[in-house]
């Protein structure tokens, strides 16, 4: 056969020449391979989500419903409850808004990065992403600035509009800025997935753009718009920082009018003196979290059985909307939309550092210590959620029993889709009624970020996964790779770009997060929340968008640096 | 009356060129195979064709008409994908009758149309059932519809039946065919399986790197290729190479190695012209005789082909051909015989400038 | 190189029985080709042997060794898919040399093989390059010499040149089967071309619904099927009714019409059979010049295809016949023309009626 003798049998590695150390770590990978140890470390993987990610999440619900009298209590107090039903109105109808003008404004301008290719195209793509390194604190700031008119802000930059002190109108203006770029991101990710084919074999059959568009491309991308959906709704539910810095400035929270998150974290800082609020603070998380739990499988039920009306076509109209003015002025619309809702709202705090004077020294210490916070949790909980979510996102796609796979993924959505602020109410409670574990502080609020950044890990992961032929594995099986093996070269190189996205957005997600880390522990000092104390508790407005103007160059350079990096690992296949 | 054609046709990818200067005529009720290998344009050149992409350079005419500018929905044309590409949200019915429905034509016209069209290609039955639960022979089908249903006189089919099964594939060829040529209509037919092309077509089109190599009825593309590669892309063949040693009449006398001389047409040759001599396995035949136009070899190989047998012969030239005979006129290996060349049925071409290997490449 | 035993294996996907008590001793270093339909089972069938699918029944054993429930890392099998499952990550010398890699192969031999099956595929010179800048052709290539760097005891073949272009398929197979007979592995390679089966088995396995229904050497498959089939799958076959008379030589004359032909004798069959010719095999001729025996008729359809013409015949014994002779025998006929189709007496094939009519004895799905 012309191979050299003694070729090694396949249990049994190794010349003696390599005796020990090859030795060792085959009889290791052995050990590791066999399938009780495979059980033991899924096991141990679906028991950590169960019990650290899952059940605090939900905690606050049993919660609640044991302690009811308390709850009474709550409710016979007007002056609590009364707030109660309107913030949720607040809440819910604005991110049901900014959903509605998300998908509108967001869809032509994802058309165009898909199907379209311009010179500049990389530049847009990182324009649509920059409000992204604006912490929803300084975001709220810059939207009051831009669209409000309140007198709690003395100084305001040329430009300004003064429009309006709606508390509704300014939280749709501030959760446009801080969804829009999601959903862009969703709606572009599906419609890459569609073959263009359908739309060409559309337009074969004689159907104008627009036509083929409405009738075949949009139906198809129904599952994937629900995710988008999701995605948007989560974010404008949960934000806390951005929500309670608006409608402080703009004089709301002085007339008791709060959102969910806003009431939460209004609460939660005064509970240390006025103890009742607890109960109320329970009763509030609870009911958010119920209450998106609801709207999560609203959306994803509507979205699979709405009907869009497809049953006239008018040909020359649908022809006539397709070509010249049109479609023209529906992107230049998309471009105005980018321009004047999103991207001069999220930077206009700049234009503040021009004109206003500088009151004290921002204090540098402070700074920098919140910025080593924010990395180390930040760091921390990615770091968890990959050690956690990978696996656990092979179980789901790779695992022997579907349907449990399945429930694990709908799972998954939960700690995602609950407001972050009513999930950090739920985990302080859950680790507060432990005697036996009391974690530190920070150790709860890496916990906390855990929680709700585990999903774009797991996401991610399952999306590559799922997208991976499995004949790639068990080529790999048969030629005598073992599971360790396998994951190590095959699965993991391929679904590497997926996870490092994933990462990005846990990590970024974790660094703006405001609501969370201030309801498990007001003593951490974390970037969001050094920059909502400053503005709302000192009103040291200057100093918070000096902050915000160096955290934009360090988060606009890991960005850039993880994309590049991602790039040129895509170059790789 | 739909004529096509392509005028200095060209489509440029970046630095990539996936078609070069192309010029092309299909006269109306021709039906037209573009063949060649993967990656060599021609999928390129009926997307050109039918407006699905806008051309780097040159127009597209029909009937005179210059139509370059026109997008795919705005041209009268039926297209059949390789990818089949049926609506998955949409049953059989709403895929075939897509057509007319955005056409905003009357109900009882698509409703006649519908079922005409599906009666065509036996699927009327399977209306109600949706994509996923058809085989991929049957979807094709519905694709074919659904391209019929405009009533076009243009049909444009890419790949239409690389994704099937090789059974299936044979008996929607002739299916094919048969209501082409009962609609009258004018066909463009993509492929990369030279046996379907020449089934089907009344014209093959060989394309190779972007270019047209050679095109002509099926027939003559096989027994009289003009080009060493059509010899061999079409139908398969040996290819001996040698140079003209001497003319006498209309005879040439070729030299190959080893000193072996074989008499071929003197169509164009020079003396001292290198060439390069092609017989296809089922023109050669093993001769009893010593002389005559035949090069003594000894069997290497045997190959079953069915109802002919595949001998590999290694001439003393050292050149290896393969030789079909029937199964019953077989013989063992390790003989020694004549393989004998018929004069009438050797193709001569000039050795090619990259060398032979190269002109021969199928990928 | 092992000898391979299946023993009444079995499969089922929820209802659907997808392998039936399959039973198949194949022979140490044996090129077996696996043929049958859509849907027969022949990807089971590998993908069980590889240890990818626990069969519900039945045994596997290689060299006498029980392999059955073992993963397949533990068997001594290297299968390759049908679209190649090359590794995108790794370059032409990294996805060869894994198998060995993965094994714990000292470097100096994984080196060895893998330079060793590289240069047998002709893809030494190109060891760097990604699987992505290959093209079909190389990938293939590719992806066995990477399975025969797995130095395995048997080579599972997916349907290897499916993916490939037609004219390089009949290109590449014949160098496939060199390439392997010249290692020795025992391969099994599943296909639905009949063409390819003929030309690269040592024998053929036909499945059918997932059942075994024939096995032999492909000459014997073809020559002498058992069943209609097995008759038609490996070359299309005209059908036709007659009533066989006892005559000499080992011969019986058929009667259908009022035609009579001769056929070879098939042991156990009288009375009325179901006779079968192979289109491949029928000769065609002027009807002035017939000779041999043979029907009259008229061409209803004529087509090129090459090195032959496929052609229908409109018949009054027998209705419409097809004939696929060679385009040298065959280039003066027209449509419309007047022929004499000859059915050579030894490609007659006999079989008995079948009981629920031919169409559904010949059904491939």
């Amino acid at each position: 056969m012309g191979i050299p003798e003694s070729p090694p049998e396949a249990n049994v590695p190794g010349a003696p020449a390599h005796a020990a150390a090859t030795d060792r770590r085959a009889r290791l990978l052995r050990l590791v391979s066999t399938r009780w140890s495979l059980r033991i470390w899924y096991g141990g993987i679906v028991g950590f989500f169960f019990f650290l990610v899952l059940l605090p999440t939900l905690f606050v619900v049993g919660y609640v419903l044991a302690d009811w009298g308390s709850v009474q209590t709550v409710l016979a107090d007007p002056t609590k409850s009364s707030l109660i039903l309107p913030a949720l109105w607040l809440s819910f109808g604005v991110a049901l808004t900014v959903a509605a003008l998300d998908l509108v404004a967001g869809l032509p301008i994802a058309w165009l990065i898909v199907r379209h290719d311009f010179r500049g195209k990389s530049w847009f793509n990182t324009l649509i992403d920059s409000p992204l390194v604006v912490t929803t604190a300084g975001l709220g700031f810059s939207v009051v600035l831009f669209w409000g008119a309140t007198s709690k802000i003395t100084q305001f930059p040329p430009g300004a509009l003064g429009l309006t002190s709606s508390p509704f109108l300014i939280l749709v203006f501030l959760h446009l800025t801080t969804t829009f770029p999601y959903m862009v991101r969703s709606l572009a990710a599906i419609l890459e997935e569609i073959d263009v084919e359908y739309e060409n074999a559309a337009r074969a059959a004689g159907a104008s753009r627009l036509t083929a568009a409405r009738t075949i491309t949009l139906p198809m991308f129904r599952s994937g718009m629900a995710t988008g959906l999701l995605l948007v709704l989560a974010k404008a539910l949960s934000d806390t920082g951005g929500a309670l810095t608006a409608l402080t400035l703009i004089g709301a929270v002085d007339n008791n009018v709060f959102n969910g998150t806003g009431l939460i974290g209004t609460w939660k800082s005064r509970v240390a003196t006025d103890p009742a609020l607890q109960p109320a603070l329970a009763f509030v998380s609870a009911l958010m979290i119920v209450l998106s739990l609801v709207l999560l499988v609203g959306v994803k039920y509507i979205a699979v059985r709405l009907k869009i009306p497809l049953r006239r076509v008018r040909p020359k109209v649908e022809r006539n909307l397709s070509h010249g003015a049109f479609p023209r002025l529906r992107d230049i619309g998309a471009m105005g939309f980018l321009v004047f809702f999103i991207l001069i709202p999220s930077f206009f705090f700049l234009t503040f550092l021009a004109v206003a004077t500088p009151s004290e020294a921002l204090d540098w210490d402070r700074f920098w210590r919140a910025v080593g916070v924010s990395f180390l949790i930040g760091g921390v909980a990615t770091a968890i959620d990959l050690a956690t979510g990978v696996p656990l996102a092979i179980l789901i796609t790779r695992g022997k029993f579907r349907r449990f796979g399945k429930l694990l993924d709908a799972l998954v959505n939960i700690p995602y889709i609950v407001p972050s602020a009513a999930l950090g109410i739920s985990l302080s409670l859950f680790w507060g009624s432990q005697k036996a574990i009391v974690p530190s502080d920070i150790a709860l609020v890496t916990l906390a970020h855990v929680a709700f950044t585990f999903p774009f890990v797991v996401r991610n992961a399952v999306g590559a996964l799922e997208q991976l032929d499995s004949a790639t594995e068990e080529t790999a099986r048969t030629l005598g790779a073992r599971p360790v093996q396998v994951f190590q070269r095959v699965l993991f190189p391929a679904i590497r770009p997926a996870i490092l996205a994933g990462s990005i957005m846990a990590f970024t997600r974790s660094l703006g997060e405001t609501g969370a880390t201030q309801a498990v522990s007001t003593s951490t000092e974390t970037i969001p929340l050094l920059i909502v104390n400053l503005i709302i508790k000192t009103k040291d407005y200057y100093q918070a968008a000096l902050a915000e103007l160096v955290l934009l160059f360090v988060s606009f350079a890991a960005i850039l640096g993880l994309r590049l990096v991602l790039e040129r690992r895509r170059g790789h296949g | 009356m739909p004529r096509i054609e392509a005028v200095d046709l060209a489509k440029r990818f970046g630095r990539i060129t996936a078609l070069e200067k192309c010029n092309l005529t299909i006269e109306d009720g021709e039906y037209v195979a573009i063949l060649g290998p993967s990656g060599c344009g021609k999928t390129t050149l009926v997307k050109l064709l039918s407006g699905i992409w806008t051309p780097t350079e040159g127009r597209v005419l029909v009937d005179g008409k210059d139509v370059t500018d026109l997008g795919v929905e705005d041209r009268d044309l039926g297209y059949v994908f390789q990818n089949i590409v049926l609506f998955p949200h949409m049953d059989v019915w709403r895929n075939a009758t897509y057509g007319p429905w955005v056409h905003d034509r009357a109900p009882a016209d698509v409703d006649h149309v519908g079922k005409e069209v599906l009666e065509l290609v036996k699927m009327l039955h399977e209306r109600g059932m949706f994509p996923r639960e058809l085989s991929m022979g049957s979807q094709q089908k519905v694709a074919l519809a659904r391209a019929l249903a405009n009533r076009a006189r243009l049909l444009m089919l890419d790949e239409p039946l690389s994704a099937l099964d090789t059974r299936v594939r044979l008996d929607l060829r002739y299916a094919l065919r048969r209501i082409v040529k009962d609609l009258g209509l004018t066909a463009v037919h993509v492929t990369h399986d030279q046996e379907e092309a020449m089934s089907v077509a009344d014209r093959v089109v060989v394309i190779r790197k972007g270019r047209i190599v050679e095109q002509g009825p099926p027939e003559r593309l096989y027994n009289q290729p003009q080009d060493v590669f059509t010899a061999n892309f079409v139908g398969e063949s040996n290819f001996l190479e040698g140079a003209v040693r001497r003319i006498r009449a209309d005879w040439a006398f070729v030299e190959l190695r080893s000193g072996y001389i074989l008499r071929v047409p003197a169509k164009g040759l020079l003396e001292g012209d290198p060439v390069v001599l092609a017989a296809r396995p089922e023109w050669l035949t093993m001769s009893k005789e010593g002389f005559g136009n035949v090069i003594p070899g000894r069997i290497e190989n045997r190959r079953f082909l069915g109802a002919t047998e595949r001998l590999q012969v290694r001439l003393f030239t050292s050149d290896l051909v393969s030789v079909d005979v029937p199964a019953s006129q077989s013989l063992n290996t390790d003989r020694d015989v004549m393989v004998a060349f018929h004069e009438t049925n050797i193709l001569v071409y000039p050795r090619p400038y990259a060398g032979l290997q190269e002109a021969l490449k199928l990928e | 190189m092992a000898e391979i035993v299946l023993e009444r294996l079995s499969k089922f996907f929820g209802p659907k029985r997808a392998l039936r008590d399959v039973d198949l001793r194949i022979r140490d270093g044996e090129y077996l080709v696996v043929l049958g339909p859509s849907g027969a089972g022949k990807t089971t069938l590998l993908r069980t042997i590889a240890g990818l699918l626990d069969p519900d029944g039945g045994r596997i054993l290689m060299d006498g060794r029980e392999v059955t429930r073992l993963p397949p890392y533990e068997r001594q099998v290297a299968f390759m898919p049908q679209t190649y499952s090359l590794f995108q990550h790794m370059s032409v010398w990294e996805n060869t040399t894994f198998s060995p890699t993965v094994k714990g192969w000292p470097e100096g031999e994984r080196d060895l093989l893998a330079r060793e099956m590289l240069s047998m595929v002709h893809l030494i010179d190109r060891r760097e390059a990604f699987p992505r800048e290959l093209s079909g052709g190389m990938q293939q290539r590719c992806a066995l010499a990477r399975a025969l760097a797995a130095d395995a005891e048997v080579l599972l073949l997916d349907e290897p040149l499916r993916a490939l272009d037609a004219r390089l398929r009949i290109e590449l197979r014949a160098e496939l089967r060199d390439l392997i007979r010249h290692v020795g592995t025992t391969t099994i390679h599943v296909t639905h071309d009949q063409e390819e089966a003929l030309v690269l088995a040592d024998r053929i396995a036909v499945l059918r619904n997932g059942e075994l229904i024939e096995v032999g050497p492909a000459e014997m498959v073809y020559s002498r099927p058992s069943s209609p089939f097995v008759a038609n799958f490996l070359g299309e076959m005209n059908f036709f009714e007659a009533r066989s008379f006892p005559s000499e030589g080992g011969m019986v004359r058929l009667v259908a019409g009022d035609t009579n032909l001769l056929a070879p004798k098939r042991e156990g069959l009288e009375g009325t059979v179901l006779a079968g010719i192979r289109a491949e095999s029928c000769g065609v001729q002027a009807q002035e010049w017939a000779a041999g025996q043979g029907l009259e008729g008229v061409v209803k359809r004529r087509l090129f295809m090459g090195r032959r013409i496929s052609l229908e015949v409109q018949t009054e014994q027998v209705g419409l016949f097809k004939a696929k002779p060679l385009t040298a025998q065959a280039n003066w006929v027209k449509e419309g023309d007047p022929v004499f189709v000859v059915l050579p007496a030894e490609h007659i094939l006999l079989f008995p009626v079948p009981k629920g009519g031919v169409a559904a004895a010949l059904e491939v799905e």
